[in-house]
């Protein structure tokens, strides 16, 4: 079983990018993405990540639990805080009243079309940016990770880190596997149980502790392999040379231009407050 | 005679948390275009002198150091890493670790990328190493996606990279099959011949003398017990302690008598168990129908049919990533066949979870670190029993009699000593007595002789077989001295299915199958072939040396029915 981020991207239009253009494109996206609060513009960047996204090729079936549980992390952390933990409301215009629904009985919660839409912009505004960030994990080569930060300025040592993650993700599943595994043919039963999240971490140490004193005995290999290749004693060079072509350029200005766009309208008209759809106003 | 690339003159040290010195007054000079093997039992030092030679001691590794190691004709204290790296390259035991790159041209750039060399050196020198390493179909994989056998060339390619006078190999041979490990073994052989220099570190002694060392470094508790040319070592060496080749021992134990062991010609596996072939209207204790298994949309098994006798020992033996340990993870259904049926005593395992098979099968994992967490010994053992439901009442009982199956009790305290404190070997027989503790009739052994030396190995396998009250052993192997002296049975696996099944005599009777499936004919097996009859028990080196010894065995070459290689 193969649990690394694999590069399920290869060939596409996204994957033929200079891999520092999708890191530099997330960075602007979400960074454009919080200072909006009008939730029409936030469907149009809805729109622009999924289309970023379908740029990927990214296949649905290899990424759909991935998907869900994104969903239904994002719905319990949107709603439950926006809808039900609290009735204030940010980013609404000076002075301006909510229109309440209704009272969550027990918890006396108002629902209003104020937190409502709230709760919808962020929710949107969470799927895009996984949506822009995705790619980040399987459209960029695994072999280019390492210089993609390097060359953004990460010291080498660092850049690597990241190379070595990816690598050895694989390897530590499959120890986590391992162990899983022989703990199993010890009659360990993994079935769900309805205790406590204390009760249930506990019937995980068997399987915990294994894996990461082999962890820890396996990093001491590898630091000993990359030492005695000489890792960190000295410049290094990368095989790798990343070129940002004519459409990589166009693509980071689109990127910028979106950001600086998203700045000056969230200073120069009201897309910086929370919009309310008419038709969500009652009488 | 040429300036040696490394000279060790009077090297004693200790690790900082050590009680005792781990090498002690070691003097030692490689030469270019030299190859130096080194053996020893475990523990014996050699793990410590490679660290000397590469530099990890002192510069990774603190401790008390006397004596000197100049590398390149300066003291390894007084360089980098990255300078002593230029002349010393070094190839881990486990590839899995030392692989640092997501694909296997990140990994063999890994190291020329540390020092600085142009791109163009090292696009060149990528395409010489994966060429001279016999790697080139392996350009552009992901190093993930590898398997052990490939994993292994591919960490020796990256040391290649750096293009060092001397290469220092840390048991290569140890998780490779027969065939591969002599596929490296000429690569290195290439290596000095061209001039550079290897020290080897192997508890294989017989295979690695295929490399043709010219002197070999005998090491007994951080002592040089001998450093001469190979003729002397065999000499001198403990035949129980490094495997030796068949002739070697026979000489050592004519020239000392005491040296053999008192059982000599006594089969090595217990008596009770069957050497007939299943009868086909038995139920079988395992059965195969058909079966077809794979990971992740790969097939690895590709339709096996098999039947294992509820009083066999079967050793599987194949290739590397021929399907052997996953035909065993199926039949404990911690891998669903996707087609075909596993039956276990007569029942489909569909009917039954993996804890209900685990009470007649006991599966020993290959490394005991892989499943030991408790406090304490006594808690490990009763792990098991509890999930499957045992009464507390039984536990001691339960307890008591693993420990003692196992031979543990002689060990002081053992039922409150933590399992991760006990040493591997010690380890290993704990991690029989956790398959014990569920009273299974059978057992299932992956890779029981990996990372032990030849004593250890040997003596593990003679405790497994020493328990009472098992019915039958299942065990999968690269060890074929040790399949074939142990096994009533043989299983021969090549890509995915099964082409020998029969008693060792018979699936060794085939040389051109034997050697297709990777596997090594050694001088153990010519030796059975020549002294042994036809249908009496393969023995090991020391029983059947001894049995020669004690004048018991004819001269059986060329007889019908002998073994292979006996012409």
């Amino acid at each position: 079983m193969n649990f690394a981020p694999r590069y399920l991207g290869r060939g596409s239009w996204l994957a033929q990018r200079d891999p520092r253009v999708l890191v530099l494109a997330v960075v602007c996206f979400v960074f454009a993405a919080i200072q909006v609060w009008d939730v029409r513009l936030m469907l149009v960047l809805l729109a622009l990540a999924f289309a970023w996204y379908r740029s990927a090729r990214i296949p649905f079936r290899e990424v759909r639990r991935l998907w869900l549980f994104a969903i239904v992390f994002i719905s319990l952390l949107v709603f439950g805080n926006g809808i039900i933990a609290s009735g204030r409301v940010q980013r609404l215009p000076d002075g301006w009243e909510q229109h309440i629904y209704l009272y969550l009985p027990l918890l006396g919660s108002p629902i209003s079309a104020e937190n409502v839409t709230f709760a919808i912009t962020q929710f949107l505004r969470f799927m895009s940016m996984i949506a822009i960030g995705m790619p980040l994990a399987f459209a960029i080569d695994p072999e280019v990770l390492g210089v993609t930060f390097a060359r953004l300025g990460v010291p080498s040592r660092f850049a690597f880190a990241i190379d070595l993650t990816w690598r050895f993700i694989p390897s530590f599943a499959a120890d986590f596997r391992t162990t899983l595994d022989a703990q199993r043919v010890r009659g360990m039963d993994f079935a769900p149980r309805s205790r406590g999240p204390v009760a249930r971490l506990r019937r995980q140490v068997p399987v915990i502790v294994p894996t990461v004193v082999n962890a820890i005995a396996g990093a001491e290999d590898t630091i000993d392999a990359m030492d005695l290749r000489g890792f960190g004693t000295g410049p290094r060079t990368w095989l790798r040379e990343l070129r940002l072509d004519r459409t990589d350029r166009a693509v980071l200005a689109g990127f910028v231009l979106l950001l600086v766009g998203a700045t000056v309208a969230g200073f120069a008209t009201s897309s910086s407050y929370l919009w309310i759809p008419p038709f969500m106003i009652p009488g | 005679m040429a300036e040696p690339i490394v000279r060790i003159e009077g090297l004693t040290f200790r690790y900082r948390r050590g009680t005792e010195p781990a090498l002690r007054e070691v003097d030692l000079e490689v030469a270019p275009g030299e190859v130096l093997l080194v053996a020893g039992p475990s523990g014996c030092g050699k793990s410590t002198l490679i660290r000397a030679v590469n530099g990890l001691i002192p510069h990774a590794y603190p401790g008390e150091l006397h004596g000197t190691v100049t590398v390149g004709g300066r003291p390894t204290a007084d360089q980098k890493l990255r300078e002593i790296a230029l002349h010393v390259g070094t190839l881990l035991q486990d590839p899995a670790r030392q692989i640092v790159g997501a694909t296997v041209e990140a990994e063999l750039a890994f190291g020329p990328e540390n020092l600085g060399m142009e791109r163009s050196e090292i696009r060149a020198r990528i395409g010489r190493v994966s060429k001279r390493a016999g790697i080139e179909p392996l350009l552009g994989r992901e190093t993930a996606a590898l398997s052990g056998g490939e994993r292994q060339l591919l960490a020796m390619a990256g040391i290649l990279m750096l293009e060092p006078r001397l290469y220092v190999v840390d048991e290569p041979l140890a998780n490779l099959d027969p065939a591969t490990a002599s596929g490296l073994l000429h690569v290195l052989r290439e290596l000095a011949d061209a001039g550079h220099a290897v020290l080897i570190v192997e508890h294989r002694v017989e295979e690695a003398l295929d490399l043709r060392p010219d002197r070999v470094l005998y090491l007994d508790e951080g002592r040089a017990a001998y450093l001469g040319d190979v003729p002397g070592f065999l000499r001198v060496a403990d035949p129980a302690a490094v495997k030796l080749p068949f002739d070697v021992v026979l000489e050592r134990f004519r020239a000392d008598p005491r040296l053999a062991p008192r059982d000599a010609g006594v089969p090595a596996r217990p008596a009770p168990l069957s050497t007939e072939a299943l009868p086909t209207d038995e139920p079988a204790r395992l059965e195969f129908r058909g079966v077809r298994a794979g990971y992740d949309g790969r097939e690895v098994l590709h339709g096996v049919d098999a039947r294992l006798g509820s009083r066999d020992i079967v050793a599987v033996l194949g290739p590397n990533g021929s399907g052997k340990t996953t035909l065993f993870r199926t039949a404990m259904r911690l891998l669903e066949p996707t087609a075909g049926d596993v039956l276990v005593d007569g029942r489909p395992t569909v009917d039954r979870s993996v804890a209900e098979l685990a009470t007649t099968f006991g599966f020993v994992f290959q490394s005991p670190s892989q499943m030991l967490f408790a406090r304490t010994v006594r808690e490990e053992l009763l792990f098991g029993p509890r999930n499957l439901g045992r009464p507390p009442e039984r536990h001691d009982a339960i307890v008591d009699d693993a420990l003692r199956r196992t031979g543990l009790t002689d060990l002081e305290g053992i039922r409150e000593r933590p399992p991760l404190t006990l040493s591997f070997g010690q380890q290993k027989r704990l991690a029989l007595a956790i398959a014990l503790a569920l009273e299974p009739p059978t057992l299932m052994l992956d890779e029981p002789s990996a990372g032990q030396d030849h004593r250890t190995a040997r003596q593990f396998m003679r405790e497994v077989l020493a328990v009472p009250g098992l019915e039958s052993i299942y065990l999968v192997t690269h060890d074929v001295d040790l399949a074939l002296a142990y096994a009533t049975r043989i299983l021969l696996f090549e890509a995915g299915m099964i082409v020998a099944d029969g008693s060792p005599a018979d699936v060794i009777g085939n040389e051109d199958r034997w050697t297709g499936c990777n596997l090594r004919v050694t001088s153990l097996m010519r030796a059975n072939a020549q002294w042994r009859g036809p249908g009496e028990p393969f023995l090991d080196a020391e029983a059947l040396a001894a049995f020669v010894l004690a004048g018991r065995a004819g001269d059986h070459r060329g007889q019908k029915g002998a073994a292979v290689g006996s012409t």
